[in-house]
């Protein structure tokens, strides 16, 4: 197991992020599909100013973009949001209250009807803020506490980021805001999820949405903090326990999009859904994701070159839905289009490879997703195990990745007490 | 290749989601009761629906399937949710963690001041804002992904779902 240590980072660490993709092809026209699908849930990064310096950031966020949205642009998107359908917003960054007219987007939501929360790592969110913000319009505020005091400041990279987040956390509820709080589950995290809960629990949080840490940005320069996909056979008992134990307290029990997929505790996991198990990833077609430049993607958390459909100073943000083969790539593909262990699985044509973007950033394309309880067991089954091992770096940039290899080799049941 | 989407339940002896056209489970090798193929599906709603709306309505599907055993599968899964190595419903009757009914408000009134659409096109409701249907079954068997999924998958940081919100007074 990993040790905390102290922090050890000055900030700023973070790149200046080079301007956004501009003009990028549509599609001349809209097809039928294009208009069944509507993004339902948006996250929009308004900033990537940040006060942190998480080891396990994704975007490198640290200074501002260079070419982020006026406060006329971002408020004229907030209407197309409207316009499109958009029924709840999350603003995150970086962290979102670093932009000086972030009151503004949150009252201009509000004002077209859309309820909007944010996700804070909470080091500058102050009570006076997050009471601002409520009369602002904000309905909600989730904080990230990714451990015991030394753990979180450690993976935050700053010292006293826990006792802020955890201080936000207490205001927001004393305020009223319905507080929440999400969590990275790595190696550094993961043996102490259960401390985690039960430190935060009394604060009076609704909910706990977990993650796994993958290798994007930061994170891919520290693969010693991935929880490795043959300990996913370790870490699913333990999370389907830590959901009765969130149904004990009152505390919905939120599996992120890359806690997955299919094992014997998805019932449990996922029983609040209305199959009652996962489905494939909805990026492009329920989720809509925003950068502080105002790309567009179908997903907050994919990487940006690849994945970005179009800018919302060129285009309408319904043209950049409808049009652009990135947001078009889960409304067409097929099971065909998995690959590796994906395209035979039993769950291919439900799961279609899980998230698209923990396999994108790992491997380098889509498709083909090792961090999979349901593989891991089938891979336990035939005495095997996977592991990830870097291949290539990233190259030092926002929402980054290199490349991974999964290394497939004999099972060590021993090491795990099984027989 | 046309791949047509599995209706998926969970198998009683060992809790893994089966196709509901399996004779045998394909992972314990139980034999699946006859009831097995005629577990209901889950429906998927007629119109577009928020993150609360959706989870209002899985809550309500649970409970459902609890009652019947898991679509009539499931028997077990006791009074508490241990997290158990086969415990395929939480137990009937939880209620959900927080009010997903927000301010008095319902996951059906949410549905129902969107619903319009379900016959192929944007629909103008009165407000500003388009209602677009779903899929219905018909599109679902075209081997791509295209689909009504009713899971909204969580991004990284994306917060449980918000309480619905009240009674829009602007609207409609």
């Amino acid at each position: 197991m990993l040790q905390p240590r102290a922090p050890n980072r000055a900030l700023p660490i973070a790149p200046v992020a080079k301007p956004g993709a501009r003009r990028l092809p549509l599609a001349p026209e809209t097809r039928d599909v294009d208009r069944r699908f509507r993004p339902i849930y948006a996250v929009w990064e308004v900033t990537l100013a940040c006060d942190l310096a998480c080891r396990h950031c994704g975007s490198r966020a640290g200074r501002a973009r260079p070419d982020e949205l006026t406060t006329a642009e971002a408020l004229d998107l907030v209407a197309q949001m409207a316009r499109l359908g958009v029924k709840e917003t999350t603003l995150i960054g970086g962290e979102a209250y670093l932009r000086p007219d972030w009151l503004e987007l949150v009252r201009a939501h509000r004002e077209h009807g859309i309820p909007v929360s944010m996700t804070s790592g909470g080091r500058g969110l102050t009570a006076a803020m997050l009471a601002e913000a409520k009369e602002a319009g904000l309905s909600g505020v989730s904080l990230s506490i990714d451990g015991d005091e030394a753990t979180h400041d450690r993976l935050r990279g700053v010292a006293g980021s826990y006792r802020a987040a955890m201080a936000a956390l207490r205001a927001a509820k004393e305020l009223g805001l319905r507080a929440t709080f999400n969590t990275q589950i790595n190696r550094l995290s993961s043996p102490i999820l259960g401390d985690i809960l039960e430190a935060v629990a009394p604060l009076g949080v609704r909910g706990w949405q977990l993650q796994l840490t993958v290798p994007m940005g930061r994170a891919a320069e520290e693969p010693e903090l991935l929880v490795q996909p043959h300990e996913l056979l370790e870490l699913f008992p333990r999370l389907a326990s830590l959901k009765g134990r969130c149904d004990a307290l009152g505390i919905l029990f939120w599996p992120g999009n890359n806690v997955g997929y299919f094992g014997p505790h998805e019932a449990v996991l996922r029983g609040h859904t209305l199959r009652g198990h996962a489905a494939s990833c909805g990026a492009g077609k329920a989720t809509l994701g925003i950068e502080a430049s105002g790309a567009i993607k179908g997903c907050p958390s994919l990487p940006t070159d690849r994945w970005t459909g179009g800018n919302i100073r060129d285009d309408s943000l319904q043209a950049i839905w409808e049009r652009s083969a990135p947001l078009r790539y889960t409304r067409d593909r097929t099971v065909e289009d998995l690959w590796g262990y994906c395209r035979s699985c039993y769950y291919a044509p439900e799961c279609m490879g899980g998230c698209t973007w923990t396999s994108t950033v790992t491997l380098g394309r889509p498709g083909n997703n090792p961090f999979c309880h349901h593989r891991a067991l089938e891979m336990d089954r035939r005495g095997l195990r996977e592991r990830v091992v870097p291949a290539t770096p990233a190259p030092g940039e926002p929402f980054d990745h290199g490349t991974f290899q999964i290394v497939v080799e004999p099972a060590m049941r021993e090491a795990r007490g099984n027989p | 290749m046309t791949v047509t989407r599995a209706h998926l339940e969970c198998c009683p002896s060992c809790a893994r989601h089966v196709r509901t056209d399996e004779g045998r489970c394909p992972f314990c090798g139980a034999e699946l009761p006859p009831g097995f193929r005629a577990s209901p599906v889950a429906p998927s709603p007629a119109v577009r629906l928020s993150r609360a709306a959706l989870y209002a309505l899985g809550v309500g599907a649970l409970s459902l399937t609890a009652a019947q055993g898991c679509g009539g599968v499931i028997a077990g899964g006791g009074e508490g949710n241990d997290g158990g190595e086969a415990n395929c419903c939480p137990p009937y009757g939880a209620p959900p963690p927080f009010d997903a009914g927000g301010d008095g408000d319902s996951a059906a009134g949410d549905a129902g001041a969107d619903a319009a659409g379900g016959d192929g096109g944007a629909k103008d409701t009165g407000s500003d804002v388009p209602v677009f249907p779903v899929l219905d079954a018909a599109d679902e068997d075209t081997g791509s992904d295209a689909r009504s999924d009713v899971w909204i998958s969580p991004p990284y940081g994306a917060p449980p779902p918000e309480p619905l919100p009240g009674p829009r007074e602007e609207e409609d």
